[in-house]
């Protein structure tokens, strides 16, 4: 009786779980994502379009805040037309040198539209790659980049909390 | 008399119309990736190049924990040291070589790239040359770094025409021109096919999970873009297949989801005629660099417009265009 109840105990315990939770594999990526990356392109592409425009505005708005300037060289394009023209065709990763120049929110809408498009193509996920690479070696071992990372784990586990939140 | 030089005027016209444009291009394999043929005088060398899949993202998923450089490098060399990530480096390397091969061996002074110039205007291949030279500066600060695995990232992030063009000495990459190959006017079909590849998306998703759980998602995708990198639409027996177990309330969404790979076949039958029109008008030796998915249409014109049955250039198509 009492290995019946602990049986059924454990059970309680696993079955909010069991077939809802993503791969272990998986998990453990998304953990250790929260600290110190971008979210993965297969996240960005599998969320709602609002959800995925979301989580592209808050990078460009965290690009863009004084303190992170010394991560600008990771955004490689430096046209300044893009302030003034706004073109459906812009590839996403244009849209973070758009979002500082405060008088051009709808140019910036209009690309975080492109880009939530762009992200959503297997296609584009080296350029999605290529900024978290970026990202990475840039903030190697440098604690200036600790404070970006804070702000940035706290939008990773909201995005992995809709993520999550989806399955159950 | 006249009437003598008017005939022998034609009899000219005559043999040498034919020359001119009409004449077959002669398509030759030039090596695993490179078809080469005569165009206008000149050879066109085209380079279909496969787009990497998601080993990038598992490198980065690794390298998310990592807080040193030692760390860094140690993960990479790990990663590095697997079979699969070994089979695909090969691949990218050896496509990389043809390419710079080519470019340094013949007298290439233009590429035609898959975009427009409007596109080109904002993120050119010249910029992703020079992010490509960026990054492997970057990379080079990173201790305990390997050359040799510092240039196996790089294979893994950027395409072979950034590497081979990036790996080019300064004399032989000014000469060459690069040509956005497409217009907005026959790529506007492929934006409307982006749209409503989003808008479908999302209604899938949004029904997420009673109406469709995350697993059947991700096979519909998997099959979807299958038939999008292959150019077609979905058959009938994959649409059955991805249908299997799905809550019927779902099935009209992924039905129409399921379409957007008709359109964006329809989409690229529109943009590969442009291509190759405008790649046709070029003069000089030149390398047309597209991704596979475009082989087929892009060849397939080409020889045609090479036979002399191609339908005359849409309205502003015509000319060669530099950039």
């Amino acid at each position: 009786m009492v290995i019946l109840r602990a049986f059924i105990f454990i059970l309680l315990i696993l079955l909010p779980t069991l077939g809802t939770s993503l791969p272990v594999k998986n998990m453990e990526k998304s953990k250790s994502q929260t600290a110190r990356d971008l979210i993965e392109f297969s996240q960005l592409a599998r969320l709602h379009s609002k959800h995925r425009k979301a989580y592209i505005n808050y990078l460009v708005k965290l690009f863009s805040e004084p303190q992170y300037k010394f991560l600008s060289p990771i955004l490689l394009t430096k046209n300044k037309e893009l302030k003034t023209k706004c073109h459906p065709a812009l590839f996403g990763k244009e849209i973070w040198i758009s979002s500082s120049d405060q008088n051009s929110l709808n140019f910036c809408k209009k690309n975080i539209d492109s880009a939530s498009r762009y992200f959503l193509e297997p296609r584009n996920q080296t350029e999605w790659d290529r900024l978290r690479m970026s990202l990475k070696v840039k903030c190697l071992g440098k604690e200036d980049c600790i404070q970006f990372y804070k702000k940035l784990s706290r939008l990773n586990k909201k995005v992995i909390r809709i993520l999550t939140r989806k399955k159950k | 008399m006249t009437f003598l030089r008017a005939a022998l005027f034609f009899l000219v016209l005559f043999f040498f119309l034919p020359l001119n444009r009409a004449k077959a291009c002669n398509f030759q394999s030039h090596g695993n990736s490179v078809n080469v043929a005569t165009i206008n005088g000149g050879q066109v060398f085209t380079h279909f190049s496969r787009h990497l899949r998601g080993q990038g993202e598992e490198l980065m998923a690794l390298l998310g924990a990592t807080t040193t450089p030692e760390d860094y490098a140690k993960t990479v060399r790990e990663f590095f040291d697997r079979p699969d990530i070994v089979q695909v480096i090969e691949r990218e390397r050896a496509e990389t070589a043809a390419l710079r091969e080519l470019l340094q061996s013949q007298a290439i002074s233009w590429v035609g790239i898959e975009a427009t110039p409007e596109m080109e205007a904002y993120h050119s291949l010249e910029a992703s040359v020079a992010e490509y030279r960026h990054m492997k500066q970057q990379l080079s600060t990173v201790p305990n770094l390997p050359p040799e695995r510092l240039r196996d990232i790089l294979h893994l992030f950027y395409r072979s025409d950034s590497i081979a063009l990036g790996e080019l000495a300064p004399e032989v990459a000014n000469r060459i021109r690069t040509i956005p190959l497409e217009t907005e006017e026959a790529r506007a079909p492929y934006y409307q096919a982006q749209r409503l590849n989003e808008e479908s998306f999302d209604h899938i998703v949004s029904l997420a999970p009673n109406g469709i759980s995350q697993e059947q998602i991700d096979r519909a995708e998997e099959v979807y873009y299958v038939a999008r990198s292959e150019n077609r639409a979905l058959t009938q027996a994959e649409i059955d297949r991805a249908l299997e177990g799905v809550n019927p309330s779902a099935h009209d969404a992924l039905r129409a989801y399921f379409s957007n790979a008709e359109s964006y076949a329809e989409a690229n039958a529109g943009r590969e005629q442009v291509i190759s029109e405008r790649a046709f008008a070029q003069s000089g030796d030149g390398v047309i660099l597209m991704g596979e998915t475009h082989r087929n249409g892009v060849q397939r014109n080409l020889e045609a417009l090479c036979n002399g049955a191609a339908s005359p250039a849409p309205a502003g198509t015509q000319g060669p265009d530099e950039t």
